[in-house]
């Protein structure tokens, strides 16, 4: 029994092991595995690669202000500045990763949505559109707003080129009336 | 230089301690912003929750109660990693808790937070729970460190390999962007690398060149293995101070026991 055990987690850790190393050169791999997948069981490793992100994303919003038009461009604190205790303690690098897969997932379903031809209002569904509206919607606002839209752009923040891109433009969405 | 097993599990459990309750810790102190009316309030994260899901179900997905609890066991677990006694029934309660909770707060997490540091630490605290469960069994703990040892030693020649084949890194652009960044960057640095081309050039081939050399680690002599884990090592504390990424070096130092007691199985 304890022989047919021993050889049973010995078996299970190999086949674990081979399917980690195929998956960091197939996607897919983790399709046929969900759970383990999901549980973060079947890592991957390629960390800043193929493709390292190069840029800053930022959040923005701005509002519909009456009959006075619109509001100016103002950003929603996602990044902070690095400190040097960051180096011990940096809670911020968890928001900042929720805001970057957020971001990504977003971007991933207007893509889709395109491709299939779809209106792309149908993203304002999905959790991270909603998420989203959330953030901007938590900023103060004055008397006169009715009404906010968010804004994702990036830029490469301490590069020569400080230039910033628009990524995607939501709906106006009305305050509730107190 | 000779690592006993219970040692590795020993030192794999202090130091994989410190990196469970700086992230439970750190987790903890952003509890607000999950809360109702929070920048991250759960009950709209959790819109994607099934309807029909099980009212328990839905209560673990949405309500904070189980996200601080489950954070707060972990923190505790990893006290026990960090400072409790050597006893056995102490390691397995810690690494059992810890991982069962990791495996929540996982399934809890629908939109991130977690990176590669996390990832570590899932695989570590699992294979390591799971083997001092089995550890009546012979064979089994050794075998649970030769895994930690080998999936350590893997995410580096991955992350080494991914970094070869991609002409941003090859090119020395991929530094230059990266710490240009204010998520990852600091502009004195940013700065540094962008009027110095070669810097860049040296620090990207000087990355590829320790990642992919730990294809070798199971099978170098003892000195050269802790040579080229003191690069590692140098390296983690580097991302940390430069990038803030402070959860890496904790969780990937917390295999290098495992890849040394490998390294001595293989070349014993």
């Amino acid at each position: 029994m304890a022989t047919m055990l021993r050889w049973a987690v010995y078996s299970y850790l190999i086949l674990w092991f081979i399917v980690c190393i195929v998956s960091q050169f197939l996607d897919r791999v983790g399709m046929h595995f969900p759970r383990m997948s999901a549980m973060g069981l079947i890592p991957c490793w390629t960390f800043f690669a193929p493709r390292p992100g190069m840029d800053d994303t930022h959040l923005l919003y701005r509002d519909k202000l009456g009959n006075a038009g619109l509001g100016k461009l103002t950003y929603v604190p996602t990044i902070e500045d690095r400190r040097w205790y960051h180096a011990v303690w940096n809670p911020q690098k968890i928001q900042n990763k929720v805001f970057s897969d957020l971001t990504s997932s977003l971007r991933s379903q207007v893509r889709m949505v395109m491709q299939e031809d779809r209106d792309v209002r149908i993203v304002m569904l999905s959790t991270p559109y909603i998420m989203m509206v959330n953030l901007a919607m938590q900023m103060p606002r004055s008397p006169a707003a009715t009404a906010r839209q968010f804004i994702l752009a990036r830029s490469n923040s301490f590069g020569s080129t400080p230039g910033r891109e628009i990524l995607f433009l939501s709906e106006f969405h009305r305050f509730e009336s107190v | 230089m000779y690592v006993g097993i219970d040692a590795a599990y020993i030192l794999c459990g202090r130091i994989a301690g410190v990196a469970i309750v700086i992230s439970s810790a750190e987790e903890l102190s952003l509890l607000r912003n999950f809360r109702q009316g929070g920048v991250y309030n759960q009950r709209v994260m959790a819109v994607g929750v099934r309807t029909g899901a099980n009212p328990m179900a839905r209560t673990l997905a949405i309500r904070t109660a189980p996200l601080a609890i489950s954070l707060a066991a972990r923190l505790a677990a990893g006290f026990v990693l960090l400072l409790g006694p050597d006893a056995p029934v102490f390691m397995r309660a810690a690494w059992t808790t810890a991982a069962v909770m990791t495996f929540f707060l996982r399934w809890r997490h629908r939109y991130g937070g977690e990176d590669g540091a996390d990832q570590m630490l899932s695989i570590l605290t699992t294979t390591l729970a799971a083997c001092l469960l089995l550890s009546s069994v012979e064979g089994v703990k050794a075998a649970g460190l030769y895994f930690v040892g080998a999936q350590a030693c893997l995410a580096y020649v991955t992350a080494g390999s991914a970094k070869l084949v991609s002409p941003q890194w090859r090119s020395g652009l991929a530094i230059r962007g990266i710490l240009s960044t204010r998520t990852y960057g600091l502009r004195p640095l940013a700065s540094q690398v962008q009027k110095s081309p070669c810097l860049a050039l040296a620090m990207c081939w000087g990355v590829i060149a320790f990642e992919s050399t730990f294809i070798f680690a199971p099978i170098l002599p003892p000195v050269a293995l802790l040579a080229l884990l003191g690069v590692a090592a140098l390296f983690h504390a580097c991302v940390a101070l430069t990038m803030g990424l402070n959860g890496f070096f904790w969780s990937f130092l917390a295999a290098y026991p495992a890849i040394v007691y490998l390294n001595q199985a293989l070349t014993s």
